[in-house]
């Protein structure tokens, strides 16, 4: 993991797409979550909804394949942390909307345990030439013809108040 | 003495109240069942307990945390629902320390607790099960560990031998069917069970909630609860007994008879409502249980999902609109002229404004939906809005209303009184355009909609409009910032 | 992540310790499947150690618990308050059987 700190209160960090790596990013955030917010609920919260982010990373936008780049902005915004995961795998045409899936489904429970712990998030897909639409949970989707041709990257952005 | 409150019941008895929320949740009377059941707890002298949970448990524990507010100590548990009482005990982390008083938080209770523990005193069984007029009360006081008699208290009860106390006042009401949901609502307006309701009598047989608007002599005859936060024409006849909970807005020469009204409910004018309960767009009738699910929003509407529903119907305000239109002519010639003088190249600048419009998403849940407006590249203000006017007539925005935002703006506002803020509607006209300048802080603006939403009617709308007319003559509106 | 297995009478205990994420899911499947194939049909997963878990580690359990439901047998859960916190949020507890230490998830499972 490599991390660079750019002022007192944001930190950027970078793992390789892979599920093994994926906790130690979790704990880093975890740990700068607490020494920012002194609380302990916040910082299980932020790392409960990175960890569940960052699998989706791994998990859909790269494939599991690795040799790819995780990109994990962190920033202390007065009373509210800011966590900016960005990958350069598929991008998701839209947020799904946060709801329980049956118990019988063993998976698709991320984005509800994302809406639960932290207060808002977004996503959004940039690439040189243009900016895509700010995507919201559940909201509009968008329409990308062959991103994947074009060099782009994925913000997803969870905002946590303390 | 350790009290352990059982409140896992599935609550398929009541549905669909219960298809989004859980027994302990529902509203009665102006508070949740469980606040009930906690205050009467209180009532007894016993200030901890110990709930045992299941469907939507991290709701609950949200809503009560350590129990503070009700002057209580509270801990938790889950079970998977309606789970024997030999067993819940049997999964505790802490069992009870005997004697320990054993009670369902899922049914309703008044004056009861007390009663009976005074009533055990006198015995020194040990195992006590209250009664009420012959039926379970679902309430034990228990001075061994885990008696048989447990299973008493199971949801699905197995009726098991034990010493019994009959209570002889108080009420007791299972809320086991929708029927007996409505009784027990239309029994506390009456007083016929005594709680603790939130809200002050402003005259004979009717006690209204904190910052609700209703006038007396809607209440022909009977008794009502009104909630919080509720608008009530003057036109409306209530009758009979009648519930009606927080956030509701009941137009004009509605009639309401013997009914409950669920919070966030909206009943259009004229509407009748008779022997029934009301959620959202929900009529759910009380004799034959058929739950009636109403589509068009001007009859019944959900308030969660539907915020543009107050003031000028939608269809005045495209009419106005229209004819707003047709009085600016003038000043689109003059519009035409500055634009072309100023910026004849870029004219026009396109906005993606977040309106008033519901739409469904790909799950079929209503979303406000974003439209396009042009904004002229003038500096007059009153030019520059000009086609503004033109999302009036398309329904998107209201003449008067909240300051319109992109998407990306809302979803900025997340502590509670800018989600309150949020609510109101988009307008072209209001008291934040006219009376915030330009240049304040985003924060100011909201609070300025907030007020507005807050304190919403329709003359303070007309006084909007007329003083948005007298400014458009004023120097503001020509050469003001933009 | 550490799995430890153990056995009491005809109940297997499973401890899991550390964090019960994504990259430990595979294994952790792989190793609790075998066991409620093998086993005596009474299963005790004890996450008293877990530090932290994703929902990949829930589907985990739920693929279990499901297995262990076609062989009719009991799967019994002791969560560490982190782990019982994800498992409240995701409603689960009104599915797993879950109890409060492994005596009494012992006891449980004895008892029939």
């Amino acid at each position: 993991m490599l991390a660079r700190s750019e002022s007192n209160y944001a930190i950027t960090l970078a793992i390789r797409s892979e599920a093994e790596q994926v906790s130690l990013l979790c704990e880093a955030l975890h740990a700068l979550c607490l020494y920012a917010s002194g609380s302990v609920e916040c910082a299980l919260a932020v790392q409960q909804a990175a960890a569940e982010a960052i699998n989706n990373v791994v998990e859909h936008a790269y494939h599991n394949q690795p040799d790819n780049e995780i990109i994990v902005g962190w920033c202390q915004e007065e009373r509210q942390i800011r966590v900016d995961i960005l990958d350069e795998g598929l991008s998701m045409a839209r947020l799904p909307k946060p709801v329980l899936p049956d118990f019988e489904a063993e998976s698709s429970r991320g984005w509800w345990i994302i809406n639960a712990s932290v207060d808002k998030y977004f996503y959004q897909t940039i690439c040189d030439t243009f900016a895509g639409p700010v995507l919201h949970p559940g909201g509009m989707g968008t329409d990308f013809k062959d991103l994947e041709n074009i060099p782009h990257t994925n913000i997803l952005t969870l905002l946590k108040r303390f | 003495m350790d009290v352990i409150v059982l409140a896992d019941r599935k609550g398929q008895e009541l549905l669909p109240l219960t298809d989004n929320t859980c027994i302990p949740l529902l509203p009665l009377a102006g508070k949740t069942l469980l606040e009930h059941t906690l205050e009467a707890l209180v009532q007894a002298g016993l200030r901890q307990a110990h709930i045992v949970l299941s469907p939507y448990a991290e709701e609950v524990k949200g809503y009560f945390g350590t129990g503070e507010r009700w002057g209580m100590a509270l801990t938790y548990s889950t079970s998977r629902g309606e789970e024997s009482a030999v067993q819940v005990l049997a999964s505790l982390a802490n069992p009870p320390e005997s004697p320990f008083l054993i009670l369902r938080g899922d049914v309703l209770r008044s004056n009861v607790i007390g009663e009976f523990l005074a009533q055990a005193e006198t015995s020194t069984a040990a195992c006590l099960q209250a009664q009420f007029a012959g039926d379970n009360a679902f309430m034990m006081l228990c001075r061994e560990p885990r008696p048989a008699a447990l299973a008493n208290l199971d949801w699905e009860q197995t009726l098991q031998a034990c010493e019994q106390v009959e209570i002889a006042e108080g009420v007791v009401n299972k809320l086991d069917s929708l029927a007996a949901f409505h009784q027990a609502n239309l029994a506390a307006a009456a007083g016929r069970i005594r709680l603790l309701l939130p809200g002050l009598q402003t005259a004979l047989g009717m006690t209204q909630g904190r910052n609700s608007q209703v006038h007396p002599q809607s209440l022909k005859q009977g008794a009502a609860f009104i909630g919080a936060y509720c608008n009530v024409h003057p036109s409306v006849e209530l009758s009979g007994e009648v519930v009606i909970g927080d956030h509701v807005i009941i137009d004009q020469c509605a009639v309401i008879t013997d009914s409950v009204i669920m919070p966030h409910s909206y009943i259009g004018e004229m509407v009748e409502v008779r022997n029934a309960i009301v959620r959202g767009n929900e009529l759910i009738r009380v004799d034959s249980g058929a739950v009636l699910k109403i589509t068009d929003a001007f009859l019944l509407a959900d308030l969660n999902t539907n915020p543009i529903h107050q003031g000028l119907g939608s269809v005045y305000n495209r009419i106005l609109g229209a004819l707003l239109l047709i009085l600016s002519l003038p000043l689109w010639l003059l519009a035409s002229i500055a634009v072309l003088l100023k910026n004849p190249t870029a004219p026009l600048n396109k906005q993606v404004l977040r309106g008033n419009k519901i739409i469904l998403d790909d799950f079929g849940l209503p979303q406000r939906a974003e439209f396009v407006v042009w904004q002229l590249n003038v500096t007059m203000p009153v030019l520059r809005y000009l086609p503004r006017l033109l999302a009036v007539i398309s329904g998107d925005l209201r003449v008067v209303g909240g300051l319109p935002v992109s998407i990306e703006q809302a979803v900025q506002r997340m502590e509670d009184w800018e989600k309150f803020a949020d609510q109101a509607p988009a307008g072209l006209v209001g008291p934040t355009h006219l009376l915030i300048p330009v240049n304040a802080t985003a924060e100011e603006k909201l609070l300025s909609d907030s007020f507005y939403w807050a304190n919403f009617s329709i003359q303070q709308d007309f006084r909007y409009m007329a003083q948005a007319l007298r400014a458009v003559f004023s120097r503001k509106a020509w050469f003001g910032e933009v | 992540m550490v799995i430890n297995e153990q056995k009491h009478d005809d109940i297997d205990i499973v401890v899991l310790s550390g964090r019960f994420v994504m990259a430990d899911a595979p294994e952790v499947r792989e190793r609790l499947k075998t066991l409620v194939e093998a086993g005596q049909g009474k299963l005790l997963v004890n996450m008293e150690s877990v530090t932290f878990i994703d929902s990949s580690a829930c589907a985990v359990l739920i693929s279990a618990f499901k297995a262990m439901q076609l062989k009719t047998g009991r799967l019994v859960l002791v969560n560490s308050p982190i782990v019982q916190s994800l498992i409240e949020l995701t409603r689960l507890h009104t599915v797993f059987e879950i109890m409060p230490n492994a005596e009494a998830a012992i006891a449980a499972l004895a008892a029939g």
